[in-house]
């Protein structure tokens, strides 16, 4: 390019730059991106909150996974209720008894465990010799079984029988030996 | 004099970024003019470089992490996002002729003794604008925007060197367009 040449062009680029020096856009894009501002202000906020809780999610999460569990554990470490029994006199006849290998009862279920407590309003009678059993004595070992049972079985064992109960059975626990023979049983009213 | 007459851009565009909408204004009053500029010298639409001024400061608005104040200045990053969204514009409106009223010279309304000068500039700016875009943004930069070589460099993602010669010959077609302009004019 001849010198001549590009001070003439960058002359006339000066020109042209000057003439657009005072050109800006219209207001009405100032006010347009200030409304985009403010939408992107409340987006960024709910984002910043989203973040801060997925952030943290996982440590809430165990938190309260923690504090569930924790509920859990004590209820079950609280003692039951204790059963309100009221000691029965049986027969004469049966005070010989042996004495009844005490046999733990079996676990309840978790569901069961979780279920509110109420109060066990459960009565029971002492262990009866089942007649013509064989002998159960200390040593031995058993299990005790929950059935229910005509009502009117309580009669053979000398029992009164409440004529005005509506339900025709009764519950009661079975002392069961290891050979599956049934030795002793006690009559449970709630 | 603002609050924020003596904060820098990258100030600015910090407290922005946290919600403040008056330093977002006053980084958009410092900066829109020249982006608006370059725009108007690449497309020759005012209503484009409206458009892309308004684009440029939209992704700042919404991306206001995207700018990396180690790998330059503000303006040349805003620059930067200008040149992509009017190229792409020139390359979408390539099919049609436009015909913003403030491209076209009003001689009707020009008294005697402006009229040479502004057929002139006019002449400028088809010229310029009749510059392949590689040229145009080199001659727009470094002429009409007078940016550095190293800042016209980081807009254009080219180097130094590449700017140097994209202007030089962007003025050499330039001196030609104008040339055989100038020998229309005079039969």
């Amino acid at each position: 390019m001849k010198p001549g040449n590009e001070e003439a062009l960058l002359a006339g680029l000066k020109a042209l730059a000057d003439s657009v020096a005072e050109d800006a856009p219209a207001a009405s894009i100032e006010a347009a991106l200030r409304r985009e501002f403010r939408r992107h202000g409340k987006l960024r906020n709910r984002s910043n909150f989203a973040n801060l809780s997925s952030k943290y999610f996982k440590y809430i999460l165990l938190g309260t996974a923690a504090a569930v569990l924790t509920g859990v554990f004590l209820t079950d470490r609280q003692p039951p209720p204790p059963i309100q029994t009221k000691a029965l006199r049986p027969p004469a006849a049966m005070q010989h008894l042996p004495e009844v290998v005490a046999v733990p009862a079996r676990q309840a279920s978790a569901k069961a465990r979780r279920r509110p407590a109420t109060p066990n309003r459960e009565v029971t009678t002492e262990f009866f010799a089942v007649p013509y059993a064989p002998q159960f004595t200390s040593e031995d070992r058993g299990q005790l079984v929950r059935v229910r049972l005509p009502r009117e079985s309580m009669r053979s064992f000398g029992l009164p029988v409440n004529e005005d109960r509506v339900t025709p059975v009764v519950n009661a626990d079975v002392l069961v030996g290891e050979d599956g023979v049934a030795r002793a049983i006690r009559f449970v009213r709630y | 004099m603002t609050r924020f007459s003596n904060q820098s851009d990258g100030s600015l565009l910090h407290l922005a970024a946290t919600g403040d909408e008056e330093a977002f204004v006053e980084l958009y009053h410092r900066r829109q003019a020249p982006v608006y500029r370059f725009a108007l010298h690449m497309s020759g639409s005012a209503s484009m470089a409206e458009e892309v001024t308004q684009e440029v400061f939209m992704t700042l608005i919404r991306n206001t992490a995207g700018f990396d104040a180690s790998r330059g200045p503000l303006a040349a990053y805003l620059y930067g996002i200008a040149r992509n969204h009017v190229l792409r514009s020139i390359e979408r409106d390539r099919p049609y002729v436009a015909i913003d009223n403030d491209t076209v010279l009003t001689t009707g309304e020009t008294p005697l003794g402006d009229l040479t000068r502004t057929e002139a500039i006019e002449s400028v700016r088809q010229a310029v604008l009749s510059l392949p875009a590689s040229y145009r943004e080199a001659v727009v930069l470094c002429d009409l925007q007078e940016m550095s070589y190293a800042d016209a460099a980081g807009v254009m993602a080219v180097p130094v060197g590449t700017v140097r010669s994209r202007l030089n010959r962007g003025r050499a077609l330039l001196v030609e367009k104008l040339r055989v302009s100038s020998a229309r004019c005079s039969v």
